[in-house]
């Protein structure tokens, strides 16, 4: 997948019936459950300026935290390491395999190993990964990304599930009854709960880091989290540095707002709090590795971009807005899509890769109404818009379009003129193509998936001037 | 330089990343006068069932009746520390369980539980996996053990030192992965009763 043809993406998943489908129901299924989460709490506004709070303090006593996080997860037996780029966690995290002699390593859903390929280059090591979310699992059966990033296989269909595992499992009845959900969860339950008692290494990444313990915490619904980072010999996490916060009270105020933001649940259904290494008499690996990852995120910390760092990946920003729920996960080319992914995938990969993204977003606020710590996304994504102008990144036609409405702004009469002969034009067009503007000259795009009313009244100007 | 010099000195050379917002009051659930009360209450919002018993003898009863209005085997691995019970008069088969064993059902004390989400306490001390691994998940808590906060319950169980693992479950298993619609028992338990216990 390529950033490069966000437009051309965008446009083929708005004509995909089933994908629309799909969208409609996060709509309907994570904003209707994180509005009734949030009317439940008694002040949810006020935990939510907290979190926020927490967050930033975090984010600004970054490197004294990170290192009292080493030193007691270190104490409690595990081993911190600290990777630059993607390509040195890759090489710390198979190192840590290789020496260990793992072949197979049970994979948590995480999006840092999304970050940074891991799977693919273990597989290239010879070591197979194994997915255990099931959005995951199936997606990885199928050779896709996730599309949502607490909901990976959104844009699939319970046949479409049902056709994967028939085409996979070969080793069940191929005239098998999938029709059911229940009976599709029940498989992929019995399938991996073979991979979770025999294989060598779990690999997780973390929701959050406690630098007064030294202990990751991960939040899931399905339990598989608690099985892959304790049933097998070795334990890896890996985590990007931003994820530390200092105590567990804190912790804890995180916790109340994530899970009521992301799946509209007052608390996930497993939250897994992991120290160290296990113990005389204790269950869980004797060898535990967290790699903390940098890729970006410390640089980004010294621009006006840095709030996006307090991100907790609710995903409440990608669910209330309305280009992701018209376009979907994929099309941004990114694995991090919506409003957080368009602010942080620029600052992983660089604003060229990404050039279109902070363009994919209609700035209309409801990311920033709902996000649980008060990240402004607007005004973050319009800092990458800035960046981009002044880098001469935007595509041309709009450079042009911009550098002409500046000079119609500067000069009344000119701006006025073209107003008035905008609204005559739509009103013509409205009038020619039976009462809305369904196609419009030159953007052409701009309405193959939309129509606009003709304008009433007077221009803004005129109103502005006028009684009021 | 290595790269975690390398990263601890650009992010101390930003001096200027950000006001440090001032430490926030711990939050506190509002205190009720019934622990575990709350706990069942909060339990069932989630999809779990419970009930509070008058002792600990009351418990292979109950789970009999469990296993039986749910057409399921009368049998169950039982964690040593229950394991006294009379269990074969209420006509419960008791598993034998060795460690990395799917079971149908297990019966196992939580060390704490938290009345604020309806949630048990599990840890890496009393292995936790035939729990996690069961379909039928039957917890016994002690009324003691049940604290308002998920802070509170971590304090308890820590003390100097915190276990390898603890495992926070509220409610049964459960996934949205297929079409945003819920089903229980994805990889943990199917069914989770919780016993409130003197
Ligand atoms: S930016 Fe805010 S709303 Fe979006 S995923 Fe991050 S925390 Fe959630």
């Amino acid at each position: 997948m390529t950033a490069l043809d966000f437009k051309g993406r965008a446009a083929r998943a708005m004509h995909d019936p089933q994908l629309s489908a799909a969208l409609l129901r996060v709509k309907s299924h994570f904003v209707t459950g994180r509005n009734m989460a949030a009317a439940r709490f008694a002040d949810f506004e006020t935990l939510r300026d907290r979190a926020a709070a927490i967050r930033r303090r975090s984010i600004a006593r970054m490197p004294d935290l990170l290192e009292r996080f080493e030193a007691s997860a270190e104490a409690a037996g595990a081993k911190v390491h600290w990777a630059a780029d993607a390509a040195e966690a890759r090489s710390i995290a198979l190192g840590i395999l290789k020496a260990a002699g793992a072949k197979t390593a049970l994979k948590s859903k995480s999006m840092v190993t999304e970050e940074i390929e891991l799977n693919a280059y273990l597989e290239a090591a010879g070591i197979q990964p194994i997915e255990t979310d099931l959005g995951e699992y199936i997606v990885q059966l199928r050779g896709e990304k996730p599309s949502h990033i607490i909901a990976p296989a959104i844009h699939l269909s319970k046949q479409d599930v049902a056709d994967t595992f028939r085409s996979h499992h070969t080793d069940l009845d191929p005239e098998r009854d999938l029709s059911q959900r229940n009976t599709l969860v029940r498989e992929a339950r019995v399938k991996l709960r073979a991979a979770f008692l025999s294989a060598d290494a779990g690999i997780t990444g973390a929701n959050m880091l406690v630098a007064e313990t030294g202990s990751i915490v991960l939040v899931s619904n399905e339990g598989n989290i608690d099985l892959t980072a304790t049933a097998p010999r070795l334990h890896v996490a890996l985590v990007g540095i931003e994820k530390v916060v200092e105590t567990w009270d804190e912790a804890g105020t995180i916790l109340r707002v994530l899970a009521r933001s992301a799946t509209g649940q007052d608390m996930s259904s497993y939250v897994t709090c992991l120290t160290g290494v296990a113990g005389e008499g204790e269950t869980g690996p004797k060898e535990s590795h967290i790699i903390l990852l940098d890729n970006g995120r410390s640089a980004v910390r010294d621009t006006d971009r840095r709030e996006i760092l307090a991100c907790i990946r609710c995903g409440a920003c990608l669910n209330h807005c309305p280009v992701y729920a018209s376009i979907g996960g994929h099309a941004y080319g990114s694995i991090y899509p919506g409003p957080m992914g368009s602010v942080l995938s620029p600052a992983i990969d660089g604003l060229k890769a990404h050039a279109d993204l902070p363009n994919a977003s209609t700035l209309c606020g409801r990311c920033e109404e709902v996000c649980p710590v008060r990240i402004p996304l607007p005004k973050l994504l319009r800092h990458w818009r800035e960046d981009g102008f002044a880098r001469h990144l935007p595509p041309r036609g709009e450079r042009v379009g911009l550098g002409l409405w500046s000079w119609m702004a500067g000069r009344p009469l000119a701006y006025g003129l073209s107003q008035r002969l905008a609204r005559l034009g739509l009103r013509t067009l409205a009038w020619m193509q039976g009462g809305r503007v369904r196609r419009l000259p030159v953007v052409k795009g701009f309405t193959a998936t939309r129509t606009i009313a003709p304008p009433k009244g007077g221009s803004f100007q005129a109103r502005w001037k006028g009684p009021r | 330089m290595s790269s975690r010099a390398a990263i601890l000195a650009r992010l101390r050379a930003q001096a200027s990343a950000g006001p440090s917002a001032a430490a926030q009051p711990p939050y506190r659930p509002t205190p009720v006068d019934d622990l575990g009360a709350r706990l069942l209450e909060r339990a069932k919002t989630v999809l779990a069932t419970g009930e509070a018993v008058a002792s600990l003898a009351d418990i292979p009863a109950a789970v009999a009746r469990y296993l039986a209005s749910h057409e399921l085997a009368a049998e169950a691995a039982v964690a040593a520390d229950l394991a006294g019970l009379s269990w074969a008069a209420s006509g419960i088969c008791v598993l034998d369980a060795p460690s990395r064993r799917s079971v149908p059902a297990s019966v196992a004390f939580a060390p704490a539980a938290i009345a604020e989400t309806g949630s048990l306490m599990l840890t890496s001390r009393e292995a936790p996996w035939a729990n996690l691994l069961a379909d039928t998940h039957f917890a016994v808590v002690r009324r003691g053990d049940i604290l308002p906060s998920l802070e509170e319950a971590v304090g308890r169980i820590g003390g100097n030192r915190l276990p390898r693992s603890l495992h926070v479950v509220t409610g049964p298993s459960r996934t949205g992965d297929i079409e945003q619609t819920l089903e229980l028992g994805a990889h943990g338990a199917v069914r989770l009763h919780i016993f409130v216990a003197p």
